[in-house]
């Protein structure tokens, strides 16, 4: 059944694209209404606008780089049956923990780059985990919604990183709500020129294989998976089916905590987050797209990040209104996500195969 | 001859990861004729019912009623085209009554609301009518499971099907039970019924049956009528060789003492008595065999012997040691394996592999890991002999427990558990719709654990020919306590443990004599 494996990798792969391409076609009958100016231009925008130069590419691998961590935290917490939104409050909350550190003590001064940046990963990922408990918390002991919960929390957590903000760490030189400038010795450095494309993708590699080898080789990643299938048979099976997902989650608040120390150290120059980020969502958007597999991560990410750098230059490039580009975003997310999509012509496909395989056997 | 009712004509069936489940299979049933449909495990039966019963689609082939060439669409569409099913496991509403589900769908009534009386006069003329006696205004959830599957015909015959598919009917019942459905069947097919009979007990088809088709690996490999058969035929048709069924029991070498239950009490949460202080005990190198109509208590006790449930009183103490305070992996460290009844909500998880399924037990262990890491090649080695030992029928180790056919379900259930090295097996329903040639395999794997390895079983079954033939002592189980005790089962018949079954006999203390 080699062959059956091959047949649904190029349908999976078909879904997206073709999803890409009927995304446009609609596209095209919008902006023929809509757009005052160039459609080709808008149609050019859409499509290769993320790839034209270094600068916009540099954007898609800035959000590629959180993407893919958050993602990989997602494929946790999702397989074990949990839904958890914590990573979107942890964005915010986990750098400007580190940037008291940063700022407030001496710990990081005149410490090699690499080194401290490994610290404030660490450090984030750490936050992360432990503000991961709280609503793995209540759900495992107390049998509450972990998700109300989280959801509550993000907003809980995004005022409590403000008021850590103002009272703290604020830059009184500046207009705008932020931090002062990060040592140059404490962020992530420009791979391509001043691009956003940064050394962060070193973590999101990393992470990538700690995510794979966590998930498919130990046995806390298949104790996970088992009792996210089937938390009875699980526990029949002797697995702890509380500690399990409690962990699921620390795991997903850790990857979590390690996307928004790239995020925050890398995009930016200083601590400026004043509202929610949306990682954690897209996060979560990036996990149901690559099917809860860490393999299928970095595809996932790099579509999703494709997709939103589009849509933001299709918006800055055109007069094309922006409740539309975001309309354009939800249907290219129907039809990459929708399982349905396509599903007709591979059973045709797997038909024939199986119809061949029979009549080989049989001559 | 009789009128055609249904001719099912070279169906072909090919699921959607390219399994073709049904090849060019035809089957043909006539008015007042019972169909017996044969073969192993994932030949391919509970889909050609599917898709008589418009549960599944199919790529090729035609189905014809009475002659007119059909579509089925849905499981209603079938009903009014006269086509109706009694599933292995019954589809009734547990919190309603008899009458309630009988006509549920159809119910009478005005204006949406439900008139209670014409439901149970319905009821009454319909058991009437069908000769299946039953109590309208008792709950579904109070009554035994030989009752519930005369509510299932009852609910296919007021919808004024003609065809029935029984798919495994007498896997749950006792004796009697049996012998009183296959009274309603007979009046059935003299009615003019048509029945499509699945069963893995041979005796049970010679005795009831017309006509066969038997079906290996998707296809037609043999169809003929019954009286020019007999089993030994019928089941070399089955798996294509001979089936050798009995095994030479020499007499145990009883051992050490692995399982000791002491006054063991199991009261639930609305209060009910499950297990009432019941004492006895298994020893190394003997098959303990629990009697019993299913719902007596015999599922409760082996959950609270494995740690699924909390004991309310007494104790269970395994290889010596006491299970109190002990968490499922820490008992099952003492020793124990488990094939639970319910096959689908403990015995696996559908949605996963089954490798994962199979792996499922060690992942709190030594065996199979290197620290936090799981040994992939070990354990995938492993796996793939408990499929070749258990011959399991799967396309490989990663394919998911779901895509498998019930018996191939439950040999990947019973190869976990026969291999996880416990010296107490605890055996409730392994062979439950499992095909004669595993069923013979693992009757005989029990025999050999038990000589060779000093392995203690504890086996608990509503086969009555698997418990004699294969318990080396036999316990009955009433109302949560034991009401007989055999240790010489060559003078057992079915029917006199059939009457300990009901309660219309029970031994006293001294007649019981010593279980532990
Ligand atoms: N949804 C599905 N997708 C893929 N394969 C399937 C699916 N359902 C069943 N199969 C496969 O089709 C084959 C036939 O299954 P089926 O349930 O018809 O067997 P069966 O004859 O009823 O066996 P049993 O006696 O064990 O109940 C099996 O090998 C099974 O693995
Ligand atoms: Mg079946």
């Amino acid at each position: 059944m080699k062959k059956v494996q091959r047949v649904d990798m190029l349908f999976e792969f078909l879904r997206v694209f073709l999803g890409l391409i009927i995304a446009y076609a609609i596209t095209v009958v919008f902006v023929m209404i809509a757009s005052k100016g160039s459609m080709a231009d808008a149609v050019r925008n859409f499509a290769i606008g993320p790839f034209v130069n270094a600068r916009r590419f540099g954007q898609l691998m800035g959000k590629f780089i959180p993407y893919v961590l958050m993602g990989c935290g997602f494929c946790f917490i999702y397989s074990a049956g949990r839904f958890s939104l914590i990573g979107e409050g942890i964005v915010n909350f986990a750098p400007i923990i580190t940037c008291l550190v940063m700022f407030k003590t001496n710990l990081l001064v005149g410490l090699p780059l690499w080194l401290n940046l490994t610290i404030m990963v660490a450090l984030c990922a750490i936050i992360g985990a432990i503000v991961a408990t709280v609503p793995a918390f209540i759900r495992e002991k107390l049998g509450q919604s972990e998700m109300v919960l989280s959801i509550i929390m993000n907003f809980m957590l995004l005022f409590l990183s403000l008021w850590v903000l103002k009272q703290f760490l604020l830059d009184r030189s500046i207009s705008m709500q932020a931090t002062k400038m990060y040592p140059a010795n404490m962020k992530f450095y420009s791979l391509v020129g001043t691009t956003n494309f940064h050394s962060g993708i070193y973590v999101a590699a990393i992470g990538w294989v700690i995510a794979l080898i966590l998930y498919n080789y130990t046995k806390i990643g298949q104790k996970i998976k088992t009792v996210g299938a089937n938390p009875q048979f699980a526990l029949y099976s002797g697995i702890n089916a509380i500690a399990a997902p409690f962990i699921a989650q620390m795991i997903g608040g850790a990857f979590a905590g390690a996307a928004a120390a790239v995020d925050a150290f890398g995009l930016y120059p200083r601590y400026q987050y004043t509202a929610l980020t949306n990682i954690g969502f897209d996060g979560l958007l990036v996990a149901v797209i690559a099917r809860k597999k860490p393999a299928y991560i970095p595809i996932a990410a790099f579509v999703l990040a494709y997709i939103r750098t589009s849509a933001v230059v299709l918006n800055l490039s055109t007069n094309i209104p922006v409740e539309f580009v975001n309309m354009m975003q939800a249907i290219i997310i129907f039809f990459v996500a929708a399982e349905h999509f396509l599903s007709k012509s591979r059973q045709k496909v797997i038909f024939r195969l199986a119809r061949n395989k029979e009549q080989e056997a049989h001559s | 001859m009789s009128k055609e009712l249904l001719r099912m004509e070279n169906i072909t069936k090919i699921y959607s990861n390219g399994f073709m489940a049904n090849k060019d299979v035809s089957l043909t049933v006539h008015e007042g004729e019972i169909h017996a449909l044969l073969g192993e495990n994932g030949a391919g039966k509970t889909t050609l019912m599917k898709i008589l019963f418009g549960l599944e689609d199919y790529q090729e082939g035609r189905i014809l009623i009475r002659g007119e060439e059909v579509r089925i669409a849905n499981p209603l569409d079938a009903i009014a085209k006269g086509v109706g099913m009694v599933h292995q496991h019954f589809m009734l509403m547990e919190g309603l009554t008899v009458a309630e589900n009988i006509v549920l769908g159809i119910e009478p009534g005005k204006a949406g609301v439900f008139d209670k009386e014409t439901a149970v006069k319905m009821t009454l003329e319909a058991a009437e009518k069908y000769n299946l006696p039953v109590v309208p205004n008792a709950l579904v959830r109070d009554i035994s499971v030989g009752v519930k599957q005369k509510v299932e015909l009852l609910k296919a015959l007021i919808r004024g099907v003609r065809l029935l598919v029984l798919d495994e009917p007498t896997a749950v019942l006792t004796p009697q039970e049996t012998r009183e459905l296959f009274v309603q069947l007979r009046d059935l097919r003299s009615r003019g019924y048509g029945i499509i009979f699945i069963s893995h007990k041979l005796d049970e088809v010679m005795e009831i049956c017309d006509n066969v088709t038997v079906l290996r690996r998707g296809r037609v490999v043999g169809t003929g009528r019954i009286a020019d058969l007999d089993e030994k035929k019928l089941s070399s048709m089955i798996v294509g060789r001979e089936v050798v069924k009995t095994v030479d029991r020499e007499a145990p070498r009883r051992g050490d003492l692995v399982l000791e239950v002491r006054n063991l009490s199991y009261v639930d949460d609305i209060g009910k008595i499950h297990v009432n202080d019941l004492t006895f005990a298994v020893h190394a190198g003997e098959v303990v065999g629990i009697a019993g109509i299913e719902g007596n208590g015999q599922t409760e006790l082996s959950e609270v012997i494995t740690g699924l449930r909390p004991a309310t009183k007494g104790d269970v103490m395994i290889n010596g040691q006491s299970i109190k305070g002990r968490n499922i992996d820490q008992i099952r460290k003492l020793g124990v394996a488990h094939i639970s009844e319910d096959r689908l909500v403990y015995g696996c998880a559908p949605d996963l592999s089954v490798w994962d399924n199979i792996a499922s037990i060690y992942l709190s262990s030594k065996k199979f890991a290197r620290g936090p890491f799981l040994s992939k090649r070990e354990l995938n080695k492993f796996v793939d002999e408990c499929i070749e030992e258990f011959e399991i029928a799967t396309e490989s180790r990663n394919t998911p427990v779901r895509l498998l056919s019930g018996g191939n379900i439950q040999k990947v259930i019973v190869a976990r558990e026969f291999t996880s090295g416990a010296n107490l097996i605890v055996a409730n329903q392994p062979t439950r719709g499992i095909d004669v040639g595993t069923a013979s395999l693992i009757h005989k794997l029990l025999y050999k654990y038990t000589r060779e390895k000093n392995v203690a079983v504890l086996l608990i079954s509503s086969d009555l020919n698997e418990l004699l033939n294969h318990s080396d002592r036999l316990l009955v189980m009433r109302k949560g306590r034991f009401n007989a005790h055999f240790t010489d089962l060559s003078r057992v018949t079915d029917e006199l443990l059939g009457e300990y079954m009901l309660g219309v006999r029970s031994m006293t203390e001294e007649e019981m004599g010593n279980v532990l």
